[in-house]
């Protein structure tokens, strides 16, 4: 049997390429924007912000394509799958880009906080209890503790990102939808 | 429930063998979609559904087809009666060259179903359960040919449901027809399905994702002679996770 369908097989490749360029300039933005709070480096932050809007052309350019696909295409079965998981995963990929967006600006408005790196990267590494704790005993500490928080949330924001991925990735390749939070 | 089933059924054009250990249960007032590739034995197959393969010299079949649990090979069993009870349409509508109200008599008069005045409410029944009444009840002494070929193949389901069947077989009833004549025959089956077992052969697949309950993926086996049914499952599970990758790969059009 010979194979067919070489250009749609080509396009699908491409979708994979730019959702994994996204995926990368994302993961990239996230890092980065934790590097900047533990160092509460307001350049890198700056820098992260900057990256945004380039994953949201990204993203929307990933869109497109999967809707082009879908119109002119009918894909069914895995390439529909594929197609399908690349349009929430790119979402999701865009979303943690805009969580590392926020990260970035609390950790310039932390520039104001009277602390040393060690003392913020300390207090980074607990749980939230600990922060709260942390506040409560220490007054002065409560603008930089809520300003943790509030990175805190967006890390957990990332990690159920991620697992959504996850997921969509496990669908794509068995068709199973699972959660995996369950 | 089933309707047929059919258990290792193979079938033989004299020497050839083009069917292998065929079995699938088709499922009463539902429709069933055969897909594969060019070749595999899919018309083949439905023939042998109401014993249109008998009249090809040398033909041959081992295994069952069961109709309702009778076996539609047994020795005794009536082939005129079988057919009145399992119809079938074909690729290329196939009017009579008679008039649109003969066409739909016709079967009802050989079988001696209706007296001269139920045969009319027979004709005009017919007619709309297909929809084709409203086009052509002004004109029903015209000739069945004059149609357009969409109304052409609504008539010939109309010809076969006149005499009342329980199973219709169709073998790519739209490969003829323009798209929107082809939408107006699934609309049709699927109202068909809610007293009709259906089963239907077709190359479009987009077609067998859209108007079929069950799907079943035929192949020639891998010594590449015969035919056999590779995967069966609800439409719904083939098209979006087959489980054999032979089935995707056809479905996904990747080898034909
Ligand atoms: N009357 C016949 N005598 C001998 N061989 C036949 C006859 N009809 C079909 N065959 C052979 O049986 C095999 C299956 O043919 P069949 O027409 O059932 O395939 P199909 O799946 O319906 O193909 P298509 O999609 O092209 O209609 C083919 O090899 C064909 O050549
Ligand atoms: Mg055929």
């Amino acid at each position: 049997m010979t194979p067919t369908r070489a250009h749609f097989t080509q396009q699908l490749a491409q979708l994979t390429e730019d959702v994994l360029h996204l995926g990368s300039m994302a993961h990239h933005a996230y890092r980065q924007s934790l590097q900047a709070l533990a160092a509460r480096d307001a350049d890198l932050a700056r820098e992260v912000i900057a990256a945004d809007p380039a994953m949201n052309r990204m993203r929307y350019d990933v869109e497109a394509e999967c809707y082009t696909l879908l119109a002119t295409e009918q894909p069914v079965a895995g390439d529909l799958r594929a197609i399908v998981a690349a349009l929430t995963v790119a979402q999701d990929l865009e979303r943690i880009g805009d969580h590392g967006k926020k990260i970035a600006r609390i950790s310039i408005r932390m520039q104001q906080e009277p602390k040393s790196i060690h003392q913020v990267d300390a207090l980074y590494k607990q749980t939230f209890n600990v922060v709260l704790s942390y506040m409560v005993e220490r007054p002065r500490w409560i603008g930089a503790g809520t300003q943790l928080l509030q990175a805190m949330h967006e890390m957990e924001r990332v990690a159920d990102r991620a697992t959504n991925v996850a997921e969509r990735v496990i669908y794509s390749v068995t068709g199973e939808l699972i959660d995996l939070n369950a | 429930m089933d309707k047929i089933t059919v258990e290792r059924l193979s079938f033989f054009y004299g020497a050839k063998r083009a069917l292998t250990d065929v079995s699938i249960g088709i499922p009463e007032r539902q429709i069933t979609a055969l897909i594969g590739p060019s070749g595999c034995g899919k018309s083949t197959f439905l023939r042998c559904l109401n014993r249109m393969n008998d009249t090809i010299r040398g033909a041959r079949v081992e295994g069952r087809v069961l109709l309702d649990g009778q076996d539609i090979y047994a020795a005794d069993a009536d082939v005129v009666a079988l057919r009145s009870r399992v119809g079938m349409v074909f690729q290329r509508p196939n009017p009579f060259p008679q008039t649109i109200f003969d066409n739909i008599a016709f079967g009802p008069r050989v079988l001696g179903l209706a007296s001269n005045g139920s045969l009319a409410d027979t004709v005009e029944r017919s007619l709309r359960d297909v929809h084709l009444w409203d086009e052509v009840k002004d004109n029903l002494k015209q000739d069945a040919l004059s149609l357009s070929l969409g109304q052409q193949q609504r008539l010939c389901i109309a010809r076969v449901i006149a005499v009342k069947p329980e199973v219709i077989l169709m073998d790519e009833p739209c490969s003829a027809l323009d798209p929107i004549a082809t939408l107006k025959v699934e609309d049709l089956m699927r109202e068909l399905s809610q007293n009709y077992t259906i089963v239907i052969v077709t190359h479009n697949m987009q077609q067998a994702a859209r108007a079929s309950d069950m799907t079943a993926m035929m192949m020639l086996t891998d010594d590449k002679k015969s035919g056999t049914i590779i995967e069966v499952g609800p439409a719904r599970r083939i098209f979006t996770r087959p489980s054999d990758p032979r089935t995707e790969g056809y479905v996904t059009g990747r080898y034909g």
